[in-house]
């Protein structure tokens, strides 16, 4: 696990399995950017400008906030309803730089953008994990994992479990 | 508990939960010497965070759901019956199965647009088996030797676990 760690410093976005992302314009109704990421099963939609640079995004958060108002999606633009986390990235920035944003944010979707700030893709915690999923080698089990395996869901939902001690 | 008309809700979040930050967590990984990548094969599922969890029962409506989700800032409910998961609903759920037709749904049960019998986590599974489901789902319930929910992991709550223990590996 050395090398993930080493894998997150070194690594850049733009080695991710990026989506391709959706781009819509700000004027976008509701109802047409829903139907995108419905079926395109992505869950955003980025609001581009006209040179594509990304200045706002619309997630399935922005569609629970809607339903709630009670907003028509006929007369609703995307730019109503942006998610607040809105986080663009340059792709070349290290995939640890997007895990520690996401630690810090808890945000869902990252656009991934080129040199000249156009979107060039779109990642997030899906993507993120996929990448730590990969970086996970198969081991045996030790004598540590052992013991800590033998803890109960009583002791560990009071706290009471400890860790043994290396060498204990 | 909720009214009879949206049926019983609860966020289970029980007082004494082994949380990331827990001093008997801190002590693993610096101590045991041992690399992350053993950690996350050989610890349990049960000990990543998984709480607080929303649960609702299958007659709550999808509207009440929304509504909890939105104010729990939770993306996926648990559909609970006799302490038996049901069901998962998340937000993406509600973009396939509700939008388009919310109004004539909404007041419907949230049972008509969940996902029945979705994958799950035991408690006792490796970190690293979860880590391996969780590129998939991004909500998996993780239940007891009985089936019972125990909470729900998420993408984010992995990485806050693998976060800790790479901090520790590194400092250690």
């Amino acid at each position: 696990m050395v090398d993930f760690s080493h894998a997150l410093s070194e690594d850049r976005l733009e080695q991710l399995d990026l989506r391709n992302a959706i781009a819509v314009d700000s004027h976008t109704l509701a109802r047409a950017a829903i139907a995108m990421m419905r079926q395109n099963e992505l869950g955003c939609a980025v609001i581009v400008d006209d040179h594509q640079r990304p200045h706002g995004i619309f997630t399935e958060r922005s569609v629970i906030s809607m339903l709630l108002r009670g907003s028509c999606l006929d007369q609703t633009s995307v730019s109503q309803f942006t998610d607040p986390l809105f986080i663009c990235m340059d792709k070349r920035q290290t995939v640890k730089s997007a895990w520690k944003t996401i630690l810090d944010t808890k945000a869902r979707f990252i656009c991934v953008t080129n040199d000249d700030g156009s979107l060039f893709g779109v990642t997030g915690q899906r993507g993120l994990a996929t990448y730590l999923a990969k970086h996970c080698a198969e081991n045996p089990p030790t004598e540590v994992s052992r013991q800590v395996n033998q803890a109960s869901p009583q002791q560990l939902d009071a706290g009471s479990y400890h860790f043994p001690q290396h060498g204990a | 508990m909720a009214s009879p008309e949206t049926g019983s809700t609860s966020m289970t979040n029980p007082p004494g939960q082994l949380r990331i930050d827990d001093p008997s967590l801190q002590r693993m990984p610096g101590q045991a010497q041992s690399t992350l990548n053993q950690l996350i094969g050989e610890t349990k599922t049960g000990l990543m965070g998984i709480r607080p969890f929303l649960h609702i029962s299958p007659e709550t409506t999808i509207c009440r759901t929304i509504e909890l989700m939105y104010d729990a800032d939770a993306s996926g409910v648990l559909i609970v019956q006799a302490n038996q998961v049901l069901g998962i609903v998340t937000e993406r759920d509600i973009l396939q199965r509700a939008t388009e037709q919310y109004e004539r749904i909404s007041q419907q049960p949230v049972a008509d647009i969940m996902t029945p019998c979705p994958t799950s986590l035991k408690f006792s599974d490796s970190v690293q088996t979860a880590i391996k489901q969780i590129a998939q789902f991004r909500h998996i319930p993780v239940v007891d030797q009985r089936n019972q929910p125990l909470g729900i992991l998420t993408p984010y709550r992995a990485f806050e676990f693998v976060d800790a223990l790479l901090t520790e590996v590194a400092e250690s």
